[in-house]
C-alpha cells in the first residue's frame, strides 16, 4: 500500500543485506541473551548510576563555580579594606 | 510455524506472553529480517544492525506481558524498534561529541552480501540524506503501517505525518533516482 515504486528494487536490496548481517542461530541468541541478562535490572541501575553521576557532576560543578566567584569578590574586597586601613593609618601618622 | 493471518499471530503473541520457549523463538524468526532491514535504513551502518535488533527483540520480550492487544502487536513491536533506533542515533550523536576523532576510521567494511551494491549504495545514500524521523517515517511505510498507525507511533497527527510522508518521499525519489 505504501510502497513507493520508484525505490522498490532498492528497499528489498536493502533489507536482504540488513537480514545477511544477522547470524544464522540470531533467535537462539536473543533467547539466550534474554536469559543469562536481567536485563530490566541491568538496564535500571545503568540509568540510575548515569543519572546520579550527572547530578553529581551538576552539584560540583555549581560549587565550584561558586567558590571561585566567592574567593574573587573577598579578594576585591580585602583589597579594598587593606587600602582603606592604609589610608587610615596615613592620617593616623599625621601629627 | 506458518502463520498466514492475524489470528494465528494474535495466538503466538499470547503463547510467548506465557513464556513459551517456541512461540518467542518463533517471534523472533518472523520478525528478525523486518527489525534487520528496519534499523539498518534508519541507521545506514551494517555494523549495528544485529546489536539494534538483539536490544529490539529484548525490550520486546520485557515489555511483551504489558501488552494488552495481542491482535496490535506489530504497531506495538515497530513503535518499540523506532524508539530503539532514535535512542542509538541520539546515543552515537552524544558519543562523537566526547569523542575525538581519530586517524582510523571508525565505520566497519560492509559485509559482502549477495545483493546489487550499486543499488544498495543508492538507497543507502539517499535515505542518509533524510533526517532521522522522516527516515524513520519512510522506513514504517515501507513495512507497510497505515498513517494512523503512524501516527499512533511518531506522537503526532495524521494530517502532519501525511505532509512529512509526502515531503519525505518526494526528497528520497529525487536523490535516488539522481543516484541510481
Amino acid at each position: 500500500m505504501n510502497t513507493t515504486p520508484d525505490f522498490s528494487k532498492g528497499w528489498r536490496v536493502l533489507r536482504t543485506h540488513a537480514a545477511a548481517q544477522l547470524p544464522p542461530d540470531f533467535a537462539d541468541r536473543v533467547l539466550r541473551l534474554m536469559r543469562t541478562r536481567p536485563f530490566s535490572v541491568r538496564d535500571a541501575a545503568d540509568r540510575f548510576l548515569v543519572a546520579a553521576c550527572t547530578a553529581a557532576a551538576c552539584i560540583l560543578f555549581v560549587v565550584l563555580v561558586h567558590s571561585h566567584n566567592t574567593q574573587k569578590i573577598n579578594q576585591v574586597a580585602l583589597a579594598n579594606w587593606r587600602q582603606i586601613s592604609d589610608q587610615a593609618d596615613s592620617f593616623a601618622s599625621i601629627p | 510455524m506458518d502463520i498466514t493471518n492475524s489470528t494465528a499471530l494474535a495466538d503466538l503473541v499470547r503463547e510467548a506472553q506465557q513464556g513459551r520457549d517456541a512461540a518467542q523463538r518463533a517471534l523472533v524468526a518472523r520478525y528478525q529480517q523486518r527489525m534487520a532491514g528496519f534499523a539498518y535504513a534508519i541507521t545506514g551502518r551494517s555494523d549495528t544492525v544485529e546489536d539494534l535488533a538483539q536490544i529490539i527483540f529484548i525490550k520486546m520480550f520485557r515489555a511483551l506481558g504489558r501488552l494488552d492487544d495481542p491482535e496490535r502487536f506489530e504497531a506495538w513491536l515497530f513503535r518499540l524498534a523506532r524508539n530503539s533506533c532514535i535512542d542509538h542515533l541520539r546515543r552515537e550523536k552524544w558519543r562523537r561529541f566526547f569523542t575525538p576523532i581519530e586517524d582510523e576510521h571508525e565505520t566497519i567494511a560492509e559485509t559482502n552480501t549477495p545483493v546489487d551494491s550499486a543499488e544498495l549504495d543508492a538507497i543507502r545514500h539517499a535515505l542518509q540524506q533524510l533526517k532521522p524521523k522522516d527516515r524513520v517515517l519512510i522506513a514504517l511505510a515501507q513495512e507497510g503501517r497505515s498513517q494512523n498507525e503512524m501516527a499512533e507511533i511518531t506522537h503526532t497527527s495524521v494530517s502532519a505525518i501525511k505532509a512529512r510522508l509526502h515531503r519525505a518521499r518526494e526528497q528520497l525519489r529525487k536523490i535516488y533516482e539522481h543516484d541510481a
